[in-house]
């Protein structure tokens, strides 16, 4: 993997005004998404995963979601002529054009992620109409294509079919095929399969390996479920309360976790591949997410954290301590250990 | 689908006779034609001969049967006061009824859809609230207030527009505004409501994810899902439009059909009366039929189930 970053996230923070003060839900995150690689962000409900897929995909303050964000950091992104350029400075049409055509994103639920009233192939065909041009007919044909692609049965005939009449399975292959449709550089997947049945589950994420092993595309794959990263992942980014807290190769963090929180959340894992005593101390997360009206200081972890060291957990927030092989975390006592 | 409909046109049939029925034996309540045709007084025998002349002069179920008998053979009976067939007395009058009709529901689509969009997607703007504001005061005015408050204004201060017939396409503005402004009000309301639960949904997310421009994302994805709810309300509130250009016609003196039903139930011209009936009945049923049908048009969900 010499080939330099699809994506390099710099500082990025989003800062949220709401009517009872200000959360910074996203605070200087930092990683690269590589070229044909898959990048798992995890993290607990509220930790700002779904906040940094939004604002890689412009959607912060579109339409009034997220009208009370601001952004600020860097979002350097290598199109498809090889040349860098910074997300964030562009205008909104700018950004409009790349989405679902260089970024392409998949829900967490298939349910209602689609239009009830457009049949499924007509919202694949609008995107090709869009971004590749194509005419009604052409869009019509290559509809049918995608949805074959994502392994749907009697695509023809599917095209035409209501989101209603699919199951939730169905309906993911469509939001996939969707997101596939202009071959994205980047397939941004927001817990793809948690609205779903186990072995549905298994049926989505072998086909997201199998389109991304044909395509080379790269994959941001948010979840809380360490057994999806397990399966999947290349690399791993933790994230905990709007902070990064480590990042390294998946093979990496599950052998040797570095940061508490990941050793937390790598023992509520049930079943894995993995002595016992590689866990650590931590086996459940105790206490609860923090409030993101009122983070602690230092590091935000430390209340719940049973390596906490008074004086030092809660005072500065701690740096990145680099490790070799792309590793890095955040904890002050790791770090001096 | 189909037996859905089937079942609804049974049950409108029942309706319609049940609304004739009460109509019928109400009517023969109230008092008899003659007495308020001759006013210096009738004799016995004449009012005897009249009442043979129309029929008047058998029991009410006799009467009743013989009626439905006549109807369905398409023959609904001439009038007591003009002498002259029902069915011409309303074919005459109909014309600025149709056209009143008529341009209060372009006004309600065209005014009512447009303003309702603007009030959503302008909601944090000083403009969404003004389109809300004039919304509120059209919902909250009924007909006759409008109608003289208008009349004051364009026609008595102003000397603007006529007040009184049915003439020129001037005579139609105010009635128009009158009969709309209710709808436009409910309509604007109503979507604006639907297009704001719309645009948090998911799939309107998913349309921006797939960098649709916004036209698109509103105009295609957002807008057509919060029409269907906003078609069964206009459905809803065309039985009051009925209703409500009664008043309006007699408000501005139109020479329309509602002139023929409100004279026929002052002069319990009981065929006259009869067939109105008859007719706004039918016409709610069959609006209702259209917008059933329309619904299943625009919502695929409905076509297969039901
Ligand atoms: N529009 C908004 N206004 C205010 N706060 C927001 C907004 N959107 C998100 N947040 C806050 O940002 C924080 C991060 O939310 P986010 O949706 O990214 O969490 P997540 O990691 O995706 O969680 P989950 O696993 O539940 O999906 C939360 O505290 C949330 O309340
Ligand atoms: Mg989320």
């Amino acid at each position: 993997m010499t080939a330099p970053p699809l994506l390099q996230l710099r500082d990025l923070s989003v800062d949220f005004s709401t009517d009872m003060g200000i959360v910074h839900a996203v605070d200087r995150v930092s990683f690269d998404i590589g070229t044909d690689e898959i990048v798992a962000l995890v993290g607990e409900s509220g930790s700002g995963k779904s906040v940094i897929a939004q604002a890689i995909m412009g959607l912060l303050g579109v339409g009034g979601a997220g009208r009370n964000a601001r952004t600020s950091g860097q979002l350097r992104f290598r199109g498809r002529d090889g040349a860098a350029i910074d997300l964030l400075t562009l205008d909104a049409e700018e950004r409009r054009r790349l989405r679902g055509r260089d970024i392409g994103m998949v829900f967490q639920e298939p349910m209602t992620a689609l239009n009830p009233v457009l049949t499924v192939g007509e919202q694949i065909a609008e995107l090709l109409r869009v971004h590749a041009g194509l005419t009604r007919a052409q869009a019509a044909a290559e509809a049918v294509a995608r949805l074959a692609e994502v392994g749907i049965a009697a695509p023809a005939e599917r095209a035409k079919s209501y989101p209603h009449q699919m199951s939730g399975g169905m309906r993911q292959r469509v939001l996939i095929a969707i997101a596939m449709a202009c071959q994205p550089l980047l397939l941004i997947a927001d817990e793809p399969t948690t609205a779903l049945d186990v072995t549905v589950q298994a049926q989505i994420l072998e086909l997201m390996r199998t389109l991304k092993r044909r395509t080379r595309m790269s994959v941001l794959f948010i979840t809380h479920d360490f057994g999806i990263v397990a399966e999947l992942a290349d690399r791993v980014v933790v994230l905990y309360a709007g902070r990064m807290v480590e990042e390294g190769s998946a093979t990496d963090i599950f052998a040797s976790p570095r940061h508490p929180y990941t050793e937390g959340l790598l023992g509520a894992v049930p079943r894995l591949d993995l002595a016992s005593d590689t866990i650590g101390a931590v086996a459940i997360l105790p206490g609860t997410a923090p409030d993101p009206l009122a983070f602690p200081a230092g590091c935000r972890f430390h209340p719940r954290c049973t390596h906490a060291r008074p004086g030092l957990c809660d005072g500065k927030a701690p740096a990145m301590t680099a490790l070799a092989g792309a590793r890095r975390f955040a904890c002050h006592v790791r770090a001096s250990a | 689908m189909l037996r859905y409909l089937a079942g609804k046109g049974f049950r409108s049939v029942l309706t319609v006779f049940a609304v004739l029925l009460i109509t019928f034996v109400a009517a023969r309540i109230s008092g008899n034609p003659f007495q308020f045709l001759y006013d210096d007084g009738l004799t016995q025998e004449e009012q005897a001969a009249l009442d043979q002349e129309f029929g008047l002069d058998r029991p009410w179920p006799a009467q009743f049967v013989s009626y439905l008998g006549q109807i369905a053979r398409g023959n609904f009976g001439r009038s007591i006061a003009q002498r002259r067939p029902v069915v011409h007395l309303y074919a005459e009058a109909i014309g600025p009824t149709l056209r009143l009709a008529a341009l209060s529901f372009l006004a309600t689509v065209a005014i009512g859809l447009p303003l309702g969009l603007t009030a959503a997607l302008a909601r944090h703007s000083a403009l969404g609230v003004a389109a809300m504001g004039v919304a509120f005061v059209g919902y909250a005015v009924p007909h006759f207030l409008l109608a003289i408050i208008l009349i004051l204004i364009f026609s008595f201060y102003l000397n603007w527009l006529p007040s009184i017939g049915s003439e020129t396409w001037w005579h139609f503005i105010m009635p128009t505004i009158t009969l709309s402004a209710g709808l436009i009000a409910a309509i604007a309301r109503y979507l604006r409501g639907e297009m704001l639960g719309v645009l948090s949904q998911d799939f309107v997310r998913t349309a921006r994810a797939k960098g649709l421009p916004e036209s698109m994302v509103i105009g295609k994805h957002a807008v057509r899902n919060a029409l269907i709810p906003v078609i069964t309300v206009l459905g809803l509130k065309f039985n009051g439009l009925v209703s409500g250009s009664l008043i309006v016609e007699t408000v501005f003196s139109f020479q329309g059909v509602g002139q023929i039903f409100i004279g026929s139930v002052q002069l319990r011209d009981y065929p006259v009366l009869q067939f109105g009936v008859i007719a706004f009945a039918l016409t709610v049923v069959v609006v209702n039929f259209l917008v059933d049908a329309l619904y299943a048009v625009v919502d695929p969900r409905v076509r297969r189930s039901g």
